[in-house]
């Protein structure tokens, strides 16, 4: 038998072009002076970011976080006037103070002339969220939603992806659709077992708080993403609540990790009015906590199914049976 | 390539000496090469993404912050590269393409004949007998010397899965008449 590893370095060797032209051809020049104008800022320091991150830097923080701020807005669904009613609570949320305060924070950001800011980390390049719109962020995401407005119920579809300009976190996404108005939605972020480090939410500048605060019309899709780092085993829990349009109550609760098949029924269930409607993060979250709960009892090979089921894409549904498939075998 | 020369080059990169990305295309164009392949592959795709890829060094000298290993950030960048290109091109082809080679992958595999050896085949036809992400598995044990946790960080999955899909491999590659790792 040949030896792979000396085979391989061979054919690695031989089977590669010489694309130092190429290179060459296409590099701009660079003076020192380049260098000494970008100005590194130390990235400010949180309790809610870990350890292993404390060393990221921003060039120009400003720019970034309102460059996310107006990212997130764009992303929103502009909302549908129906009735006297609603339009009289779109218009109160307009002038709310957290409306004037998105809105000062575009501005901001349209006037913003600094150069594009740029993540940096200990071990790995990355992009600047304003590289990247909206459209491109949220098209990561292999979700699939009903555009035709017929769902009865509100529901809530959360996926997962590698965030691009920080490969150690991953994006959340939460696709909201309304089945039947509903207003002051509230989500939360939150890590399993209540603690909320290591959350991020691009479209607010407090890490724990609100995230999105309007009115759903029935047929409407919002989307909200959350950034969250990759580090901790557990899963992200996003908490949603929603309450009567009419008396404009909201009730909020953090998440936990109550249990996959758990979060994929309330996945699926209409939306309680003034009630916590907890949600889960699919894919590699909702893996690592089937791996967790494997040998406790309730976890059939049927709510392996279901939990295949609800994941709704073949591609992905295929990808965990795989990836717990090689986790089983360990 | 150690890590202090690496360091070095890339501060000789940010004052614009072309020398210093030369030796750092010397040390790695061949890893970098054959790993975007093996996401990607297509010959023209790795080539035109390695183009990009010692650009993106090029031009990004001041990102990297010594002391954490270059090996893993440049592995780092290039599969962003090659998975940003692959979602641009349609997002759905890396899915279907693991898909389908795990499919024909089943099919093959499953066949009474399994343990039957394949024949003396040359490395490039063993190496398209694995999935791609048992290609990137292989080629980042082997010509990137990572170990197995160093992967799995890069790859964002468990590390058994990356030993059990390491492990296929090495079970697909003996058959193709090479021992095992």
């Amino acid at each position: 038998m040949k030896h792979f590893e000396d085979e391989y370095n061979q054919y690695m060797h031989c089977e590669t072009p010489d694309f130092w032209d190429r290179i060459e051809k296409a590099l701009p020049e660079k003076s020192p002076e380049q260098a000494v104008q970008e100005k590194i800022l130390e990235f400010p320091q949180k309790d809610t970011y870990r350890k292993g991150v404390s060393r990221r830097r921003i060039l120009t923080g400003t720019a970034a976080a309102a460059a996310g701020i107006c990212i997130i807005l764009t992303a929103s669904v502009t909302m549908k006037i129906r009735n006297d009613s609603e339009k009289s609570a779109a218009d109160a949320f307009r002038s709310s103070e957290k409306a004037k305060e998105f809105e000062a924070e575009m501005e901001a950001a349209a006037e913003e002339s600094a150069p594009e800011s740029v993540y940096i980390s200990d071990d790995a390049l990355m992009f600047a969220p304003s590289e990247y719109s909206i459209d491109a962020a949220i098209n990561r995401f292999p979700y699939t939603v009903s555009a035709d407005g017929s769902a009865e119920q509100a529901a809530i579809i959360t996926e997962t992806a590698v965030c691009p300009w920080n490969p150690d976190h991953t994006l959340i996404l939460a696709l909201i659709t309304g089945g039947e108005a509903v207003s002051d939605i509230t989500l939360k972020a939150d890590l399993a077992g209540g603690s909320s480090g290591g959350i991020r939410c691009l479209n607010l500048e407090d890490p724990e708080g609100t995230v999105y605060q309007t009115v759903l019309y029935p047929g409407e899709t919002k989307a909200v993403l959350f950034e969250q780092e990759m580090a901790a085993a557990e899963p992200a829990s996003l908490s949603f609540s929603a309450s009567d349009h009419e008396t404009g109550e909201a009730e909020e609760s953090s998440g936990d990790a109550a249990g996959v098949q758990t979060n994929l029924q309330q996945e699926s269930r209409p939306v309680q009015e003034a009630g916590d409607n907890m949600i889960q993060a699919s894919a590699a979250c909702e893996l690592a906590l089937l791996q967790k709960n494997e040998a406790e009892p309730g976890m059939s090979g049927d709510n392996v199914m279901s939990l295949l089921e609800n994941l709704s894409k073949g591609n992905e549904a295929r990808e965990t049976l795989v990836e717990m498939a090689g986790s089983f075998m360990e | 390539m150690e890590n202090s020369r690496f360091e070095e080059c890339m501060n000789r990169i940010r004052n614009g000496d072309r020398e210093a990305l030369k030796e750092i295309y010397e040390s790695y164009h061949e890893y970098i090469y054959h790993l975007l392949l093996s996401i990607t592959g297509n010959h023209a795709d790795a080539e035109d993404l390695s183009v990009d890829f010692f650009l993106k060094l090029w031009n990004s000298g001041d990102r990297y912050v010594p002391g954490n290993g270059h090996k893993r950030w440049i592995t780092v960048i290039a599969r962003n590269l090659a998975l940003d290109f692959l979602r641009r091109k349609n997002r759905e082809i890396p899915y279907e393409s693991e898909q389908l080679a795990q499919e024909a992958d089943r099919k093959t595999w499953n066949d009474p004949g399994y343990d039957e050896a394949l024949g003396d085949l040359s490395v490039k036809q063993a190496m398209e007998v694995l999935t791609p992400s048992e290609r990137e598995i292989v080629h980042m044990k082997i010509a990137g010397d990572f170990t197995f946790r160093d992967i799995a960080d890069i790859l964002k999955i468990p590390m058994g899965t990356v030993t059990w899909r390491y492990r296929q491999a090495i079970g697909k590659l003996r058959r193709c008449g090479y021992e095992a790792l």
